[in-house]
């Protein structure tokens, strides 16, 4: 109803008499109605809604990686299931996979999962593992994936290993730059009250394990997230605290801003040419456009009815960023010269809406500027769907 | 309207029951005896069939007799009634008159059989007419698992119709229309609608307060864009099937 026809229904209201009450009505309307712009009709909205497109894998689960590995796509979420990359419309199904450890077959929970292609090197798959039988650890190592099994190897690296050579606890692993070829490792040490953390990293060698440096030592936080620039520099979150520098010389940032109360980091993301953005888990968004050495006025993000959306981590597609939260789907960005601003992503969209989204993993071998972005979610299942640089995501699907 | 034409029970012999664990042989002599007043009571308070004549010898014997016309009290001016209605709702269609969806403007409504809860006032303009507001609570789930949230807001006209049905007594059948608007929230949206309900009720007369009975309408539920569509949005009229059994008060 436009402006002049609620113009037009108040005269002929007057003309004839009626009471004040329809109007009153209809101003109310008007006036709780016109300050949103523009406007989505809701029975529309519900209208044009489509079935959730779902494919096999269970919708419960908390995801740990996933990865490409030629035409696979292979996910770790306790256990392991792989699919062909195929296309949306293919909806290939995911298949579990057969694991053996070390020659062995074992019941294990894995979840850290990333590709790691050190350079010059053959690509290897790394995951960090609990054995169900004896509580302990492992990071695991596989050369060579098959379309329904992996055979894992232990990785020997007295960095992974505490004294006694039992295996260390990895709770994070991340290879960063574009060509994968670094790689990080955040494994526990103490745990309880005082848990400390170690962050490991290793470029080489070429093939085998890798051989871990000691980046930081006796962390008090997990490192949670490690952006790169693809030109050597790091950054790094954990806590409230941000490390940079480059591989070899990671140290505690002395401009980083200050999270108010408990506020904790949760993601870091480089976007070129120099900007940086850390997400924190009370909602607020900050910004960098020149590597971090300054930082703009911060932006807190919030929805109706909610003080504070707490974030977690982010990705980008050329200048489209998402940023997960905790029950609240993701935010996008698009960076360009304008000041920073979010946008929930529209309900219009997907039943994601709602999800805890831990982050998002982008298939770098995707082909083309559009690439494939997959949220990993804790017990909501994993999403995929085909992102454009500066565009919106397009329909999400649930894998 | 008068007493006799809805004769309360007679409640004196449930009201006399011992509790038997604690009395002894006398007691329940008094309980038999209390009992057995009781039904009399009861016998007699209960209306006889018609045509059915007691003799003076005690025996009732059946003798053709015309029967005769039901006891319909009318409803006075100014007389009000309270009601409290829960609904199952059924959502039926969706019509989109200025953007199409996927180039139907008949679609399905995406909604989950929902449920309403609603108050009700109305009073009586002459013995059969009414005039009255609805104010009341309804949700549907869409296909995603997000709730939709409804508080519609309206007033009722009725037409009300009386009948001594099936020989079990008086039965009210009013005829209505609500109209008015209703406040709708889906996630973050927000948004009010148009509304219209027309339907009809049943209702058995129970006492001289009390009425319980249900009632079948329709919901058509307009809402305009009160400002600019967002890209690909538009107007909808989404329609429900409402199936509410109701306790009405009257005072």
């Amino acid at each position: 109803m436009t402006r002049m026809t609620g113009q037009r229904q108040r005269m002929t209201g007057a003309r004839r008499g009626i009471g004040a009450g329809p109007i009153a009505a209809a101003a109310l309307a008007f006036a709780l109605t016109g300050c949103q712009e523009p406007i989505t009709g809701i029975f529309h909205h519900l209208a044009a809604q489509k079935p959730p497109i779902d494919r096999n894998l269970p919708n419960d689960l908390t995801i740990g990686g996933v990865v490409r590995w030629g035409d696979r796509y292979v996910v770790a979420a306790g256990k392991m299931w792989s699919r062909a990359v195929g296309t949306a419309e293919a909806l290939d199904t995911w298949t579990s996979m057969t694991l053996t450890y070390d020659g062995e077959s074992k019941s294990a929970v894995l979840l850290p999962l990333v590709r790691w292609r050190p350079a010059g090197g053959e690509p290897s798959l790394l995951a960090g593992a609990v054995f169900v039988d004896d509580d302990s650890f492992a990071l695991l190592r596989a050369a060579d994936v098959k379309a329904g099994s992996i055979a894992w190897s232990s990785v020997r690296d007295a960095r992974v290993r505490d004294a006694a050579g039992s295996g260390r606890e990895v709770v994070g692993l991340f290879t960063p730059d574009a060509d994968e070829s670094a790689l990080f490792a955040v494994v526990a040490g103490k745990r309880g009250a005082n848990a400390t953390y170690t962050l490991l990293s290793a470029a080489g060698p070429a093939s085998g394990d890798p051989g871990f440096d000691v980046e930081l030592a006796d962390l008090p936080h997990p490192i949670t997230a490690i952006a790169a620039d693809g030109d050597g520099a790091y950054w790094a979150v954990a806590g409230a605290d941000l490390y940079t520098g480059s591989r070899g010389s990671l140290s505690k940032s002395d401009t980083v801003p200050v999270p108010s109360g408990d506020e904790q980091f949760r993601g870091v993301l480089y976007a070129p040419p120099d900007r940086l953005l850390v997400s924190g888990s009370a909602g607020t968004l900050w910004h960098s456009s020149d590597r971090g050495a300054t930082w703009d006025e911060p932006l807190t993000i919030t929805v109706a009815d909610q003080a504070e959306v707490p974030l977690a981590g982010m990705a980008a597609v050329g200048a489209t960023v998402l940023i997960g939260t905790d029950g609240f789907g993701y935010f996008t960005s698009v960076l360009n010269d304008d000041a920073l601003s979010t946008n929930r992503l529209p309900i219009t969209t997907e039943a994601i809406y709602r999800s805890s989204i831990r982050g998002f993993r982008v298939d770098r071998d995707t082909g083309g500027p559009a690439a494939t972005v997959f949220a990993i979610t804790t017990r909501d299942g994993m999403w995929t769907a085909t992102v454009s640089p500066g565009e919106l995501p397009g329909r999400w699907q649930l894998e | 309207m008068t007493a006799a034409a809805f004769p309360m029970p007679a409640r004196a012999g449930w009201m006399l029951q011992p509790r038997r664990a604690i009395l002894g042989d006398a007691a329940v002599k008094r309980f038999f005896v209390a009992t057995f007043v009781s039904l009399v009571a009861i016998v007699h308070a209960v209306p006889q069939e018609p045509g059915a004549v007691p003799q003076e010898s005690g025996v009732i014997s059946q003798e053709p007799q015309a029967a005769p016309p039901p006891v319909i009290d009318a409803y006075g001016q100014g007389e009000q009634m309270l009601a409290l209605g829960a609904s199952l709702m059924l959502p039926l269609f969706t019509y989109l008159p200025t953007a199409p969806v996927d180039g139907n403007s008949l679609t399905g409504t995406n909604l989950s059989p929902g449920g309403k809860l609603s108050l009700r006032w109305n009073a009586f303009l002459n013995s059969r007419l009414t005039i009255g507001a609805e104010v009341g609570g309804m949700f549907a789930i869409d296909r995603h698992g997000e709730p939709l949230l409804m508080v519609p807001v309206t007033g009722r006209l009725s037409y009300l119709f009386n009948a001594d049905l099936f020989g079990l007594g008086r039965f009210d059948i009013p005829i209505f229309v609500n109209a008015g608007i209703g406040f709708m929230r889906l996630a973050d949206l927000f948004n009010v609608n148009l509304t219209l309900r027309p339907g009809v009720a049943i209702r058995y007369r129970y006492d001289r307060n009390w009425s319980f009975g249900g009632s079948v309408s329709a919901w058509l539920m307009f809402e305009p864009m009160w400002g600019a569509p967002a890209a690909g949005s538009g107007a909808g009229l989404t329609t429900f099937l409402d199936i509410s059994p109701e306790i009405v008060y009257h005072f």
